[in-house]
């Protein structure tokens, strides 16, 4: 072997992967190449100083710096990028800019035949009670849906848009129309709530009142403290929701639960339940529960909760399932305090 | 090996979209994370970026995480990936403006400029830091393949199937990148000592 040879197999050599024959051959040559012994000592000494390269410190507001990126809303790439999803569609942005694409939202907004319940001491304030947003199959409401999986809550997202947007009656339904966008930005920012949309943009929000009754599964559970009992059908006692609406069989995507207190006994209650794939988002006047439970599971958490009052509301919004493949059954249980 | 029973509990919380539990898996690995990064783009301010990066993309994709590999192996491997991706756009951007003071970085990796200097620098006065600096340096000047084989092998101290794994190549591959980038790093470093 040559020096060039030798000097190839130095590393193989320093880690032991030389098979005999060529180890042996290796040392013959190191003990009458002196060249070949500095090479060796060299690469060695390298190899240490390397293993004692200094750590070096990140920023100590790493962690910070991560949670704030982590908490920060989608950035507008990201927005588009869900957008298009559906539709299996790349749409550079400066198409978008140059063409002025048109979004078009549809959300369908459900009136309940059951009837409003609002006892005596229910904020008046509640979102909607009697509306609810239910996915459809068009592919434009598929768009919404995929909004709904953006970070922010699916009613947030809703709420911001209406209270951004203006409606107009026409034809039965509620429309604000947006046309010729000035740029991408826009849209995202009125649907961050950060700027009215202007008149003229290419955005396109259509709310629809339908007058169709909302599935009875397809419904919110206002639990209510104190009790409040009340005359109408569709106040149910704890316990007793299994005998007046249907429950699915199927697993049911509990997903959103708003505490404003009470907080730790509704974790004491899931955890005895065995339900633990809980998130809880705590904010600053309430937290937001979201859990799978099973339909018995349900019953059994309702009556656990019995000083509450139950009251069937048609749902405000509809978990999508295609991830989960659970029953699309999403019910809202919201727990308010007077 | 398994993944410790920390790691599983705060994994799966960070499933269900705890910032608090990701917040101590960050706090756990952000050093390594940061320390890869740092060597194989041999720049603070990129490597605090590009870990930052690591880690959000880390969180928005947990969910998919399914316990198959370490979560270090994970996060390494989104590191390796995404220095490479810098590099790439950094010598796109460094190709109009040049320094004579930066090594020169192709997407083939970076090499030092060569500068006619004053007077060699004296070799007794190459002491640890110094070696350091220029270990550094030739380090810098590998392409990306043996960088990222040297700092995981040399100075991270990761066995062969943790890198395999990282890497996503086979044992043998491993063996013979780390083998040649130790040999252009001991000519690089030729004289200097």
């Amino acid at each position: 072997m040559d020096c060039a040879q030798i000097k190839n197999l130095l590393s193989p050599y320093i880690e032991g992967e030389l098979d005999a024959e060529r180890k042996t051959l290796l040392e013959r040559h190191l003990s009458s190449c002196s060249a070949c012994v500095k090479e060796l000592a060299g690469l060695k000494e390298t190899l240490a100083a390397l293993k004692k390269t200094p750590e070096v410190q990140p920023p100590p507001y790493f962690v910070q710096a991560v949670r704030a990126r982590l908490e920060k809303k989608p950035a507008f790439s990201e927005f588009l990028r869900k957008l298009f999803v559906p539709f299996h569609i790349k749409v550079p942005l400066q198409a978008i800019t140059v063409t002025a694409t048109v979004i078009l939202l549809v959300v369908l907004v459900q009136k309940s035949e059951i009837k409003k319940v609002i006892p005596v001491g229910m904020p008046m304030d509640m979102d909607a009670p009697g509306e609810s947003y239910v996915e459809k199959t068009d592919s434009q409401e598929k768009t919404v849906d995929k909004l709904a999986r953006t970070e922010q809550p699916l009613s947030g997202q809703y709420a911001e848009l209406d209270s951004q947007l203006k409606f107009q009656e026409q034809d039965g339904l509620r429309v604000a129309k947006l046309e010729e966008a000035e740029s991408p930005e826009r849209i995202i920012e009125v649907f961050k709530g950060k700027a009215q949309p202007l008149e003229g943009e290419a955005i396109q929000v259509e709310r629809r009142y339908r007058e169709e009754p909302a599935l009875e599964a397809e419904a919110d559970l206002v639990l209510q403290q104190p009790v409040v009992m009340s005359a109408t059908s569709d106040t149910f006692e704890a316990g007793e929701l299994a005998t007046k609406t249907p429950l699915p069989e199927k697993e049911i995507i509990l997903r959103t639960v708003q505490l404003n207190q009470d907080i730790p006994r509704l974790e004491l209650i899931l955890k005895d339940l065995g339900i633990t794939n809980v998130g809880i988002e705590h904010q600053p006047d309430k937290a937001l529960f979201s859990f799978s439970i099973q339909a018995n599971q349900l019953e059994v958490l309702i009556s656990r909760l019995k000083d509450w009052q139950i009251i069937i509301q048609p749902a405000k919004d509809i978990a999508t399932t295609e991830e989960t493949s659970l029953s699309p059954i999403s019910v809202k249980l919201t727990l308010i305090t007077q | 090996m398994e993944e410790p029973s920390t790691d599983i509990g705060l994994i799966q919380k960070c499933q269900e979209g705890s910032l608090e539990a990701f917040d101590e898996l960050v706090l756990k690995y952000h050093k390594k994370v940061f320390n890869v990064a740092y060597r194989l783009l041999n720049n603070y301010d990129e490597a605090n970026d590009i870990a930052q990066d690591v880690f959000v993309r880390a969180f928005r994709a947990i969910k998919g995480f399914r316990f198959q590999a370490h979560l270090f192996t994970w996060l390494y491997r989104i590191t390796v990936n995404l220095c490479k991706n810098r590099i790439k756009v950094l010598a796109r951007e460094r190709r109009r403006t040049t320094s004579l003071d930066e090594p020169i970085i192709t997407e083939e990796g970076q090499m030092n400029r060569q500068v006619a200097q004053d007077k060699p620098l004296p070799s007794d006065e190459l002491i640890n830091k110094e070696r350091q600096e220029l270990i550094a340096r030739a380090l810098a000047s590998l392409q990306d393949e043996f960088k990222t084989a040297v700092v995981l092998r040399d100075i991270e101290g990761l066995d062969y199937a943790e890198i395999a794994r990282i890497l996503k190549i086979n044992i043998g591959t491993v063996k013979s990148r780390l083998h040649r980038a130790r040999m252009l790093l001991q000519e690089k470093l030729k004289g200097a000592f």
